[in-house]
């Protein structure tokens, strides 16, 4: 059983290393709102062991921009194990502002 | 038997329980113009990967580029490469938007300079590209609090190659760039007393600028380079005071009775110094002339503003506690204008890039401090990789 706040605070750390790592494209070349969908799996030690994208967005531009944010994160620091024993697996959204 | 099966069924268990995290990130669209490095391949050794790896980061850092995997508007080509203690790098950009080719250089140097030698290639190609000087070549001087020990370092402005400057393992604070970057003036208590001294970056040869009686602090180094303020209490208070540095004679530019001043900052035509004072009561930012003369307030809002540093785009930015904070803020000669940083934590010590566009930052949440650069225009953030210690009082090199 993995306390509330700190699941809170796991998905905070997850959220902010994929929110710093992507560099998101300009509103010239990716349509508002527009999402792609990507996976990774954590290991105990907080390694990155899989990364893809899971659903594209049609747009190479946006999908290549969320595939070089999950090339760029090999580890997250402080995770618990008891969270990654719920959560092996993360799936994360991407989008663009409306 | 019994035993497998209950093996089975807690496994089964666990995996039954074991569920996807769902994690969102909502970004605005920016004006950055998509980039790719997939057609730029490293090979040979160590020194190959390190040039391709920093060119990536650093125009990444740039903040001009939103950096892609696969195609891009703006594909980097090309090879690098190390061989007999040497790496080469053939760099093209192609804007496949225009079809053409709009960069060629080729690059050549020691293996142990690899991360200098990309520097270099990055702030080419952001030149190339978007017409506007790069930041990777610059450096960056702080204060370095590791193993008990407070120490001045240099460091590229990526945070790599960290170099120890002083080794002292005594109280400094605020260093200041000579103007062409090779120097550095800085405040040290090393010999008990607060004193201001420069220290040669190539020789790390020290001399001592300002050793007066009393409190010698805050140098800053004018934009022409022939002049330092600096806040001195041999006169009674700490007032501020401008040294030439050819004939070391002082000026004194301040005179408050009942106040102390610091942290000096030039603006970028050399006529105005912005510096903190406590005159009214709590600290807050003043504009005075470098010849002396009527003092300006510029700010009002937060309960305290400090860390004043005067950038070459005309915009001072500072550090003003509001909420229990110290928040990265920006004001231009007329007044405040920007709060840049909301989070719950201290950022303070702000300088500017010499593109005027990045900030180097002290954020302070704990008992540690990093180092983080914050991108003025679009608010993103970054922590420099420092391990092993508490940095403070950032200051960006000029070019």
């Amino acid at each position: 059983m993995i306390p509330a706040d700190e699941e809170v605070r796991c998905y905070t750390v997850i959220r902010q290393a994929f929110y710093d790592a992507w560099g998101q494209p300009s509103r010239d070349e990716v349509p508002p709102g527009a999402t792609a969908e990507a996976s990774i799996r954590v290991l105990w030690d907080g390694t990155v062991a899989d990364r893809r994208v899971t659903r594209g967005s049609g747009n190479p531009v946006l999908d290549g921009s969320v595939q070089q944010a999950l090339n760029s994160v090999r580890r997250i620091e402080g995770l618990t194990r008891d969270f990654v024993r719920k959560h092996d697996t993360v799936a994360i959204t991407f989008r663009l502002e409306e | 038997m019994a035993r497998v099966w209950g093996l089975i069924a807690a496994a089964g268990l666990m995996a039954a329980t074991r569920t996807t995290a769902q994690v969102e990130i909502v970004k605005p669209g920016t004006e950055r113009t998509s980039l790719s490095l997939t057609e730029f391949t490293a090979a040979g050794g160590n020194s190959a990967q390190v040039f391709r790896r920093t060119l990536e980061e650093d125009l990444k850092r740039s903040g001009c580029f939103s950096l892609v995997a696969g195609p891009a508007s703006l594909m980097i080509q090309g090879r690098c490469g190390d061989a007999g203690g040497t790496v080469t790098a053939d760099c093209r950009v192609q804007n496949r938007a225009q079809g053409k080719e709009v960069f060629r250089k080729s690059y050549r140097g020691e293996a142990a300079g690899a991360r200098r030698l990309a520097h270099t290639a990055a702030d080419d190609i952001v030149l190339a590209l978007t017409g506007q000087r790069g930041i990777a070549g610059t450096r960056i001087a702080m204060v370095g609090l590791r193993g008990g020990r407070k120490d001045l370092y240099v460091c590229d402005a990526d945070g790599g190659n960290l170099t120890q400057i002083s080794r002292d393992g005594a109280p400094c604070l605020s260093p200041a760039w000579s103007r062409d970057a090779q120097a550095l003036y800085y405040m040290s208590m090393h010999r008990g007393f607060p004193d201001v001294y420069r220290v040669d970056l190539g020789s790390h040869r020290r001399n001592p600028i300002a050793t007066y009686p009393g409190l010698n602090m805050s140098p800053a180094v004018s934009p022409d380079g022939r002049r330092l303020a600096l806040v001195l209490s041999k006169d009674g208070n700490p007032d501020l005071y401008v040294m030439d540095l050819g004939t070391r004679q002082l000026t004194r530019v301040t005179r408050s009775r009942q106040a102390a001043e610091a942290s000096p900052s030039w603006s970028p035509d050399g006529s105005q110094i912005v510096y903190v004072s406590d005159r009214a009561g709590s600290p807050h930012l003043y504009v005075v002339a470098a010849s002396g003369g009527t003092e300006r307030r510029l700010t009002v809002r937060g309960r305290q503003n400090v860390g004043p540093e005067w950038g070459a785009n005309g915009l001072i930015v500072y550090s003003s506690l509001r909420d229990q904070c110290y928040q990265i803020c920006v004001a231009d000669a007329g007044g405040e204008k920007d709060q840049l940083t909301k989070d719950y934590a201290d950022h303070e010590d702000p300088s500017w890039a010499p593109d005027g566009r990045h900030i180097v930052y002290a954020r302070s949440a704990g008992h540690r401090s990093g180092l983080y650069v914050i991108d003025s225009e679009d608010r993103s953030e970054v922590g420099l990789p420092l391990t092993e210690g508490s940095w403070y009082s950032p200051a960006w090199s000029p070019r």
